[in-house]
């Protein structure tokens, strides 16, 4: 087992006991379990999902052109001076959601709203 | 615990409410706590040793909110705690207790008392793996020269450069490569720590890895540890969010796809 080369607390990575938010739920439950398919007498309709941030992984003009437009945004001396920052000072055990918003400040220094780190959790 | 009527089964489905069933687990079934899907309290339909979690639901369409799907999930969270509990799809209604008896537990009694021995002792661990979307970025800008080249171009331009969808698209490449190299690195440390695993496909760009392992309960805490490893490698590019362990949802699908 690789010791942890930086932190003290035993565990960097939380492990949630169950499923908390919506989105951990939908793909779990909606598409898998055992399906009695001959016995199921009532369909669940009308489920009002819920936008889960799933933009499909399409190779598309739109695509291409979002992905220049974040690569356009990218403050690369920021970034890196973050990068840097992040090696001096270490995780310190940090959870996930610290670790999530910990770069959402080291990588939205110009104070614009970062949308793309949801990760499903709320 | 219900008494079955076997008349019941003669009747039209013309009762009150229909049988919402959540799983099935051994008899006797711990009675969960709480409320669940519609509102409707827990029960336990039990026959020839297996009980039906189960609750009362309106018969006819059913209009589920997004508490509805959350109660589905705590209500079989709650009997996995103490016993091994297969997890039907959210959704399944019966006519009413001798349908879930005469469809379900009797019909199916040997498989699903199979299936039960079968996940005794396991749990499923959920994975998902995210880039953080700046840095992965930058980390594709400043290891690729020809991406950075262009980007410094296109950045120097200005506006609607027709060369965007060039970059773009080798950002996207460079990403997809990434993407398989730091998914198959995450599967093979993590593959031998588990009993079977279900890799879904990724449902957004910057998905790394979606996937469950079916994991001894005796064995979260290894793997626990070796993921916390791989996690701390990734530190500041790969967000994980990590759940478990449920009932083995991924895995009782592959065990009895329809026709199988």
């Amino acid at each position: 087992m690789a010791v942890a080369t930086h932190g003290t607390a035993s565990n960097y990575l939380q492990r949630a006991p169950s499923p908390s938010g919506l989105a951990d739920v939908i793909d779990l439950i909606l598409d898998k379990g055992l399906v009695i398919d001959a016995y199921v007498r009532v369909a669940v309709i009308g489920i009002e999902l819920i936008t889960i941030d799933a933009r499909i992984v399409v190779a598309s003009i739109d695509t291409y052109l979002r992905f220049a437009e974040a690569v356009n945004r990218l403050d690369l001396t920021q970034t890196e001076a973050a990068g840097l920052k992040e090696l001096r000072d270490g995780g310190s055990g940090d959870k996930e959601k610290g670790m999530v918003e910990g770069a959402k400040e080291a990588f939205s220094g110009d104070g614009r709203e970062k949308s793309s780190e949801r990760s499903g959790k709320k | 615990m219900a008494v079955v009527d076997q008349s019941a089964a003669e009747r039209e489905p013309t009762s009150e409410t229909a049988v919402y069933v959540y799983g099935v687990t051994r008899a006797p079934c711990a009675q969960p706590r709480g409320a669940g899907v519609m509102d409707g309290a827990v029960d336990a339909i039990e026959h020839g040793g297996l009980a039906a979690i189960v609750g009362p639901v309106p018969t006819g369409a059913i209009r589920a909110k997004r508490r509805d799907l959350l109660r589905h999930t705590e209500v079989l969270q709650d009997v996995f705690a103490t016993q091994t509990v297969i997890p039907l799809r959210f959704g399944t209604v019966f006519d009413g207790e001798a349908a879930v008896v005469g469809e379900l537990l009797a019909p199916r009694h040997d498989e699903l008392t199979a299936l039960l021995r079968r996940f005794d002792g396991l749990g499923e661990l959920r994975l998902r793996a995210l880039y953080l979307e700046q840095a992965i970025l930058a980390e594709i800008v400043r290891s690729d020269p020809p991406i950075s080249r262009l980007s410094e171009a296109i950045r120097s331009s200005g506006g609607a450069d027709p060369r965007r969808v060039q970059l773009g698209e080798a950002v996207a490449r460079s990403l997809a490569s990434r993407r398989m190299a730091d998914a198959d690195a995450l599967l093979a440390s993590l593959v031998p720590q588990a009993r079977d695993v279900d890799v879904e496909e990724p449902v957004s760009e910057y998905e790394v890895l979606r996937a469950s392992f079916l994991v001894e309960q005796g064995k979260v805490s290894t793997f626990d540890r070796r993921l916390d490893a791989v996690a701390r490698d990734h530190e500041g590019r790969i967000s994980f969010t990590y759940t478990g362990p449920m009932p083995p949802h991924s895995f009782v699908a592959l065990a009895t796809a329809p026709g199988a």
